[in-house]
């Protein structure tokens, strides 16, 4: 009986699966990899305790995945950084030690320092979440050649506004080169399977 | 007489996890409702659930009620790596149809927390239908684990 409960969630899994299995990138990640990566902006964002945070000195060396979104956001934030927070968590210390998660708030009005790091470090303690002048936060998405986020004309029914954002993690590797995007969608297991190969991107 | 109390159990077993698979008001059928949140400091819960209308006549979802907080129903709309969130006013279910909400598609909105909604705690959502009525359901809010 256990073995047949065993199959039919392994039968289940493959056929959620279907055909997405997909190809691999040129260097071995499922994320999509940039044909052209691109360089680390080079902002200072404000951190959760009101200090200056470089962007390139604090994450120097790191795995560096970068992901704007904002607090109030019910699905799609969450899900994204629910997913990192659990595979970091079977990861050995030494791996994800090295691993920076970066969250950039596109709703400096109502994502107040307190409010962001209390958020984000509910997913894992080591999440570092930022926020800047309006002006920052839309050139800081322009330069990962994303949209800025543009806020949502329409309120909704409480009077709130939902908030456009980029539903992409950049990942840069430990040479600060931005080079395999993370869309919304990505999976545990995809994780699983990529982080390790983007901690060891360019050792020799 | 054995095989009867069998046939009995068995009967009474389908019925338990009908009621809990699906709840009816009419033709509509409301089941799978999660309502998730955030570890800490979350001011929104998404609400996920399948609708499935039974009979031959369109029903409309006009909102559903709930006296935690207010829902609003929406759409995730990506373009080129961007996704923004449009509000759904009304929502037609279609007769002999089904129209789920899911993760990082269709999802309700809970938010303006009128007391406090963290995991654990128990909900009452009132689905209003336009045409069957309301159909009110309970559900535990739980933590977004996010997609293995």
């Amino acid at each position: 009986m256990k073995r047949l409960a065993v199959w039919l969630s392994l039968a289940a899994a493959f056929a959620c699966r279907g055909g997405e299995q997909g190809e691999l990138s040129p260097s071995g990640f499922i994320g999509a990899e940039l044909p052209n990566p691109v360089p680390k902006p080079d902002f200072t964002f404000t951190d959760s305790k009101g200090k200056p945070f470089s962007f390139v000195a604090e994450t120097q060396g790191k795995v560096t995945l970068l992901f704007f979104g904002y607090t109030h956001c019910p699905d799609v934030c969450p899900v994204h950084l629910a997913n990192i927070a659990a595979v970091l968590d079977k990861l050995s210390e030494e791996e994800s030690r090295d691993i920076k998660v970066v969250f950039v708030t596109t709703d400096p009005q109502r994502d107040s320092i307190a409010v962001l790091d209390r958020w984000v470090k509910g997913f894992n303690p080591t999440f570092v979440g930022l926020t800047g002048s309006d002006s920052l936060l839309a050139a800081a998405q322009e330069i990962v050649k994303l949209l800025p986020a543009i806020r949502d004309s329409v309120r909704d029914a409480s009077g709130g506004y939902a908030v456009g954002h980029a539903a992409t993690v950049i990942a840069y590797t430990r040479d600060g080169a931005g080079r395999v995007m993370y869309p919304f969608g990505t999976r545990q297991r995809d994780w699983a399977h990529d982080l390790p190969l983007l901690l060891a991107y360019g050792a020799k | 007489m054995e095989r009867n109390r069998r046939g009995t159990l068995l009967a009474a077993l389908l019925l338990s996890a009908c009621s809990r698979g699906e709840s009816r008001i009419g033709d509509l059928g409301v089941r799978d409702v999660q309502i998730r949140i955030a570890p800490a400091g979350a001011s929104s819960a998404a609400i996920y659930f399948t609708m499935q209308n039974h009979g031959a006549v369109a029903d409309t979802l006009r909102r559903i009620a709930t006296d935690a907080g207010v829902v609003s129903l929406h759409d995730n709309v990506s373009q080129g790596g961007m996704v923004a969130m449009t509000s759904l006013p009304l929502l037609p279910v279609p007769p002999n149809d089904v129209v789920t909400f899911s993760q990082g598609k269709r999802h309700g909105m809970l938010e303006n927390f009128s007391r406090r909604v963290g995991v654990g705690d128990t909900l009452t959502l009132d689905f209003d239908f336009a045409r069957s009525g309301h159909l009110r359901l309970r559900a535990t809010v739980q933590l977004i684990t996010g997609t293995e």
